[in-house]
Parts: structure tokens; C-alpha cells; sequence
């Protein structure tokens, strides 16, 4: 497994798998995708990186502890709720902001995007967890 | 943009008042501090502060609901803006609000429990947040008004469950959760196909939406099958008669915390579903689902009693008392006159109290012998009084006898059953009663008043264990004086809870409010 | 459809229920995985199966939407997939560490939790 030419594409792949969970993840609020499927991307491309650089290398890609990123996504994913709540509708409904970004355009910031981030943390930080604690115990 | 009468008959639009938040916040403040105690998990003294203030908050919003569904009845909230059949609900009527509360009463006495009993490994490996996270499917379960996020809420709990259970990685604690893990993965795997099942005949999901659906149902052959499956899954988790393996394989095997919080909650998650599953989806009991209540309930009882005599090992002996306790709420779901579903929510609220009551002095005691084995313990007495006066007292309180909280179920259900002409109940409910003053009895004279080991003269016994200190003492004492308090209180001045039983009881046989509240209307 | 999706969801049945009832826990971890994904396909099959479009509403779409699929069953079997994928990995663990500490993947030989043979308590004391 541990060829050259695999050690060398590894990191590469890696970084445009996350790009392109990001990508999955953002693409999910009106097309197929989500913060589910973009963090198995991810996940896949920690897993990737795993095997071409050891665990050491991705605990120090990821800088902080893969279990702390599934508790910031569950905290993101419950917070979403929390505007709800001021306005008024029960919880976890869909609230929009439109934040103009200056020429005439907007962002379409909403609530379900906010959740979905939060899935992907969970997403990414537990099966990163669960990866590496796999792979330490061979 | 769509046109907003078409969008009125699928979503809300009036303004929801923040009042209607109170049924979500006992699962959701906890599920909020898990998050935050996860995130955490380097700062070993911020764990236990945390999950303090988390499961102090969630009590105080079961409180707040409590008072809110006894004075406005049953509360509902649809989440995500959806109106009622399209949304996954949360619905709570008297008996989940009851639950609830001592849910998280009884989360927050282990908690107070705890520090004397989980050492650093422990907290670093997560067992406040696993605590945490056992709550939030506890309470979700109770509030939920969907049978799907019931099952999702069941699995939450599973497995923060399963962690709890191998706490530490001993040889013992791994081999009680190979069984405890098959066996309720199975009860929950039925679970899910019974689930699947009946929304493929009713096409819903949501408890007041099926209440109306299986009603105008035909397939009415179908359905009794599938209340006996779901009566299957249920009696695998509420631990009754021919499922109950997996309970005194495992219960014994864990830290002392961790077996009263399951002792606690796990158990009569179940039942609350038996209870939840046999009023809206099947309130007629379709088939013969009542009388396998009744024939099921009436063997838990008495063999859960022989077991509790058989057993040498303390925690293994409440286990099988544990077990019995399960017998006598199904007894209750089998009669189901008003009556009896006040005896069985009295009795639950009594059982979770005093289960967990038993199993934080099984550690005390144990701590003091150094051993569980009730052979090897002996002279408890004269160790420590206060000791040996809470044994004495909760375990009046297992076996139903004044002063104590257990008499007035277990009286109120023998006269449900008399009523009824269940004689063999009755009789099923007193030689239990008896066989579990027998187990209770022999144990208390063997650890409590014997001076010391088999066939040692009294005075010359050395306890093998650790002399606790003051300090120690006085922490893992506390809740269990609390609990000694409330079982006394309600056994001496039971009315209040019997109002508030009755009030649950009457939400239960009258199931028009809660779909009212779910489905508006 | 229907018909044939029953009859595998039976067949699938039938051999998770054979590979539980070993006495093998590497087997029973199976049986479970296979127990999961029968269940995923029940609940597919009891949604109805059919070859409707799929269930995306468009824009300017104003009434009720006819003959679109059914997303309810896809949605949970999505839950129950993730959830037996935890549950999955958690036994499959559970299972390894079992088998190493306890030397045996057979379940009639793990008996550290049971009782120990030991001389009854007496009743004097």
C-alpha cells in the first residue's frame, strides 16, 4: 500500500477531497448533497491520509481532536434552533437572512445551512474518531 | 411564492409563544451541555460542574412542563413549522411529564453520587457526558410524540448506554455488554421492523395521527401481529419474563453509578413505551396483547422474586428485584382500569427511586466489605448505623411494606385486580411481594446484623474493605438519604402523589386531549 | 416489485436469524448487520414502491403535487442506516476486545459476569 507514488498523490487527493466535501455540503440545500454525504467525503479523504501518513500526521492535520469537532457540530446543530426561538416559530423551523455582499447581490444565509454545517462536523469528527482510534489499536 | 392558504394546511403560521418550548427543553438543555462537555473533554474538573447545572436546568424544565400540562393539559410542539402529521411532534401528556421529572430528579441524585464513584479515567473517557447523553434519550423517549423519533430517542440511549457499560474495559464489564448489547439490539431491531411495518398499513408515523389511522384501519388481522411484535421489542427492553437475560448478565457488571442509572431509566423507558404503544396505537389492545400483559406480567413478578432468592451476589439480587418491580407495572397495563394505571405510574415513579437507592447503597456496602459477595459481607452494623438503617428501610420499601412509597401501588393494584376478578394476579403480585421480603430479609440479616464472615463468632470480623472517611461517606450518603426521605414521605403522605398518578392515569384512557394538542383541531 | 422485494427481504431474514443463533460472536455480529439491512429494505418495501418522479417540488408550483414518490421511507431507512452504522462499529469493537481479553469468540464460554459456583450461603449466622 505504502508506495511512493501513493504517498506523494495522497496529500494532494486529500485536499481536494475536503474541497470538494465542502463543495457536497453546500450544494445540498437545493440539490442532492448535505452536510451527511460531505462528511463522509471528508471523513474518507482523513481516512486516505491516514493510511498514506500515519494517524500522527491527520491528528496533526486536524488540529483539534476529531471527538471535539463532533461536539462543536452537535452544539452548531442545536444552536441552529436557537433563532427559532426569537422569532417566534417552534423549533429548528427554516429562518433566512439576506446579507447583501455590497454590489447589489445577496447571501442566502439560513438556518437549515447552519445544521448542516453542524451534521458535518458530527459527521467528519466521529468517524474520524472512530478511524484513527481503529487504526491506533493494530 | 406560494399561495399562503395552501401553505396554512401544511404549516404554521400563527406565532408560537415561547411558553411551548418548555416540552422540548428536558431533552434539549442536556443534549446542549453533552455537546458542550464533549468539547471539553481535556478539563477533568469541569465535567461534573457541568453536567450539574445541565441536569439542574432540565429539572427545572420538567418543572416548568409539569405545571404547565397540569393546568393546561397535554402540550404539543411540531417542530421545524410543519403542522402536526407532516412534522415530527413532541406531545407530553401528565405521564411523560411525570417521568420526566423523576428522570431527571433521579440523574441528578447520581450525579451527587458520582464524584465518590468514577475515578479520572472515567471522566476522561467521557462518563459525564455519556451520563448527559443517557438523558437525552430518556427524556426525548418520554416527550416524543412520534414512533420514529421514538426509536431514534431508543438508540440514543442505547448507546450512550453501551458506553457507560464499559467504563474502564474490565474482563466482566465486557462480557455482561457482549449480552446486554445483542440482546437489546435485537428488542430494538424489532422495534424498528414493527415500526416499519405499521406505517406500511397506516401511512403514519405520528402517535395521534396512528391513534386515528389504525381506528379506520381494516387490516385488523395485521395489526394484532404487529401489537404483539411491538409487545415483543418493548418486553426485551422493560427486561419481563422470558426476555429478561440480558438484565442480571449485565447490571452487576459496571461501576456502582452506572448500574443505578440504568436501574433507574433503562427499564422503565420501556414500559413508558408499553404504556405509550398500548394506549394511541392500540388502545383496544388488539388481539390478545392484554392477557399476554397479564400472563407475562404475573410470571415476571414471581420469577424475578425466586431469582432475587437465588442470587448470592448482591447486585445481581437486585437485578432480579429490579426485574420483578417490571413484572408488577405490566400487571397494571394488563388490568387497565384507572386504577391499576395509577398503581403502575405510582409504582414507576417508587421503582425508580428506590432501585436506584438500593443500588448507590450496594456500593457503600460493597465499598465497606470489599466485597458483593453476601457471604463475604458481614456487620455492616456495626460499621456504620446509618448504613444499615438505609438498607433496612429501602428494602421495606422493595417489598411494599409501610412506611414506605411501595405498599400503596402494590394495594391499589391488588384491589384493581380484585375488581377485576384476576385472582391469579393477586396471587401472582403477594408470593412475589413475599419472596422478595424473603431475598431482601435473608440479605439484610446476612450483611447487616451477622457480626462477620460464615461460622466467625461475632466481634471478630475485620471488614476486607476500606474504612470510608467522613468526607467520602458523607457524599455517597446524601442522595441516598434524599431517596430514604421521599420513599418514607410518600409512604406516609401518599396522596399527593396518588393525585398526580391519577391525573397521568386519566391522560392515559383518555386519549382525545392528546391528539387534540397533537393534531389541533 | 413488491412481490420480489418481499421475498428477498425473507430470504434476508432468514439468514440473519441462522447467523444469530451461533454461538460465534463474530457471526452474531453479522447476523446483526444483516438484521439492519433487512429492516432497511422492509421499510422500502412497506413504502410503496414506485415509478413516480421524485419528490422535488418546483418553484412555481401552485396546489397539490400528484403522483410524486414517497420521501418518508428513504428519509428513515437514511436514520436507520447511519444509526446501524454506529451501533455496527461499536459491536464490532465490543466483539474484538471481548475476544482478546476474554480468549474466546464463543458465547457459551464467556461466563466472567455468571455466578461462580460457589458453597451456598448458609442460613445461620
Amino acid at each position: 500500500m505504502n508506495t511512493v507514488i501513493f504517498r506523494t498523490i495522497a496529500p494532494a487527493l486529500t485536499a481536494l477531497m475536503v474541497l470538494f466535501s465542502l463543495f457536497v455540503l453546500l450544494r445540498g440545500h437545493n440539490e442532492p448533497g448535505g452536510g451527511f454525504i460531505g462528511g463522509l467525503i471528508a471523513a474518507s479523504a482523513m481516512a486516505l491520509y491516514g493510511i498514506s501518513s500515519g494517524v500522527q500526521a491527520v491528528r496533526r492535520a486536524l488540529y483539534f481532536h476529531p471527538i471535539t469537532m463532533a461536539g462543536f457540530g452537535v452544539l452548531l446543530a442545536a444552536a441552529s434552533g436557537i433563532p427559532s426561538y426569537i422569532n417566534q416559530v417552534p423549533f429548528l423551523s427554516g429562518i433566512w437572512w439576506k446579507l447583501p455582499l455590497g454590489n447589489g447581490q445577496y447571501f442566502d444565509l439560513s438556518t437549515p445551512m447552519i445544521f448542516d454545517i453542524g451534521v458535518w462536523f458530527v459527521v467528519v469528527g466521529a468517524i474520524t474518531a472512530i478511524m484513527l482510534t481503529l487504526e491506533e489499536a493494530d | 411564492m406560494v399561495d399562503p392558504t395552501i401553505l396554512s394546511q401544511a404549516m404554521k403560521t400563527t406565532p408560537t409563544l415561547l411558553a411551548d418550548w418548555n416540552i422540548i427543553m428536558p431533552m434539549l438543555i442536556p443534549l446542549v451541555f453533552a455537546a458542550g462537555s464533549l468539547m471539553l473533554r481535556g478539563k477533568d474538573k469541569w465535567q461534573m460542574p457541568m453536567a450539574i447545572v445541565a441536569v439542574l436546568l432540565s429539572l427545572f424544565g420538567a418543572a416548568n412542563l409539569f405545571l404547565d400540562i397540569l393546568y393546561l393539559g397535554p402540550q404539543s410542539l411540531t417542530l421545524s413549522g410543519w403542522l402536526a402529521p407532516y412534522g415530527i411532534s413532541f406531545t407530553a401528556d401528565a405521564l411523560s411529564a411525570l417521568f420526566v421529572l423523576v428522570a431527571s430528579l433521579v440523574t441528578l441524585l447520581i450525579l451527587m453520587y458520582s464524584p465518590a464513584d468514577v475515578d479520572k479515567a472515567a471522566i476522561k473517557s467521557g462518563y459525564y457526558t455519556l451520563v448527559l447523553m443517557l438523558l437525552v434519550g430518556v427524556n426525548g423517549s418520554f416527550l416524543t410524540g412520534d414512533i420514529f423519533n421514538l426509536y431514534v430517542w431508543f438508540e440514543v440511549m442505547l448507546i450512550s448506554s453501551f458506553g457507560l457499560l464499559i467504563l474502564g474495559g474490565e474482563k466482566i464489564q465486557l462480557d455482561g455488554a457482549v449480552k446486554y448489547a445483542f440482546l437489546n439490539l435485537l428488542g430494538t431491531t424489532f422495534f424498528l421492523i414493527a415500526t416499519g411495518l405499521l406505517y406500511g398499513i397506516t401511512g403514519t408515523l405520528n402517535f395521534a395521527h396512528l391513534f386515528t389511522q389504525v381506528a379506520n384501519s381494516e387490516a385488523e388481522g395485521t395489526l394484532a401481529i404487529l401489537s404483539l411484535m411491538f409487545l415483543f421489542a418493548f418486553a426485551i427492553k422493560a427486561a419481563a419474563f422470558p426476555m429478561y437475560f440480558w438484565l442480571p448478565a449485565a447490571y452487576h457488571t459496571p461501576r456502582v453509578a452506572v448500574s443505578a442509572i440504568f436501574a433507574g431509566l433503562l427499564t422503565k423507558v420501556g414500559v413508558y413505551a408499553l404504556i405509550r404503544i398500548f394506549t394511541v396505537v392500540f388502545p383496544e389492545g388488539n388481539g390478545a396483547a392484554f392477557e399476554i400483559f397479564g400472563i407475562l406480567g404475573g410470571l415476571t413478578v414471581i420469577v424475578g422474586g425466586i431469582g432475587a432468592i437465588a442470587q448470592t451476589e448482591l447486585r445481581r439480587m437486585l437485578a432480579y428485584l429490579l426485574m420483578s418491580g417490571v413484572g408488577i407495572l405490566m400487571i397494571g397495563i394488563s388490568i387497565h382500569t384507572d386504577l391499576a394505571l395509577a398503581a403502575t405510574v405510582q409504582y414507576a415513579v417508587h421503582s425508580m427511586l428506590v432501585m436506584t437507592g438500593l443500588y448507590l447503597l450496594s456500593g457503600v456496602i460493597g465499598r465497606m466489605a470489599g466485597s458483593f459477595e453476601i457471604a463475604k459481607i458481614g456487620g455492616i452494623v456495626m460499621q456504620n448505623h446509618y448504613v444499615a438503617i438505609a438498607f433496612f428501610g429501602l428494602a421495606l420499601a422493595v417489598s411494599g411494606l409501610p412506611p414506605f412509597s411501595g405498599l400503596w401501588p402494590k394495594y391499589m393494584m391488588v384491589q384493581a385486580a380484585f375488581m377485576n376478578d384476576n385472582y391469579w394476579l393477586i396471587a401472582a403480585i403477594l408470593i412475589g411481594s413475599f419472596l422478595t421480603i424473603a431475598a431482601v430479609g435473608r440479605a439484610s440479616i446476612q450483611m447487616i446484623w451477622r457480626g462477620g464472615d460464615v461460622d466467625t463468632p461475632d466481634g471478630q470480623y475485620e471488614a476486607r474493605g476500606q474504612r470510608l472517611g467522613a468526607k467520602q461517606l458523607r457524599v455517597m450518603m446524601l442522595p441516598i438519604a434524599i431517596i430514604f426521605m421521599l420513599s418514607f414521605a410518600l409512604g406516609i403522605m401518599p396522596e399527593s402523589l396518588i393525585r398526580q398518578a391519577n391525573l397521568a392515569a386519566y391522560d392515559i384512557l383518555n386519549i382525545a386531549p392528546y391528539v387534540k394538542s397533537t393534531l389541533g383541531g | 416489485m413488491e412481490f420480489y422485494l418481499a421475498i428477498l427481504v425473507g430470504l434476508i431474514f432468514a439468514a440473519s436469524t441462522y447467523m444469530l443463533l451461533s454461538r460465534s460472536v463474530i457471526r452474531l455480529v453479522l447476523g446483526v448487520a444483516l438484521l439492519g439491512n433487512a429492516v432497511n429494505l422492509l421499510i422500502f418495501t412497506v413504502g410503496r414502491v414506485t415509478r413516480h418522479i421524485p419528490p422535488i417540488i418546483p418553484l412555481d408550483l401552485q396546489g397539490e403535487l400528484t403522483g410524486i414518490a414517497n420521501p418518508l421511507p428513504q428519509a428513515l431507512i437514511l436514520t436507520a442506516i447511519v444509526i446501524g452504522f454506529a451501533i455496527f462499529s461499536f459491536i464490532l469493537v465490543l466483539a474484538y476486545r471481548a475476544y482478546e481479553s476474554l480468549g474466546t469468540d464463543n458465547s457459551d464460554e464467556m461466563r466472567v459476569a455468571e455466578p461462580k459456583k460457589t458453597e451456598l450461603t448458609k442460613l445461620t449466622y
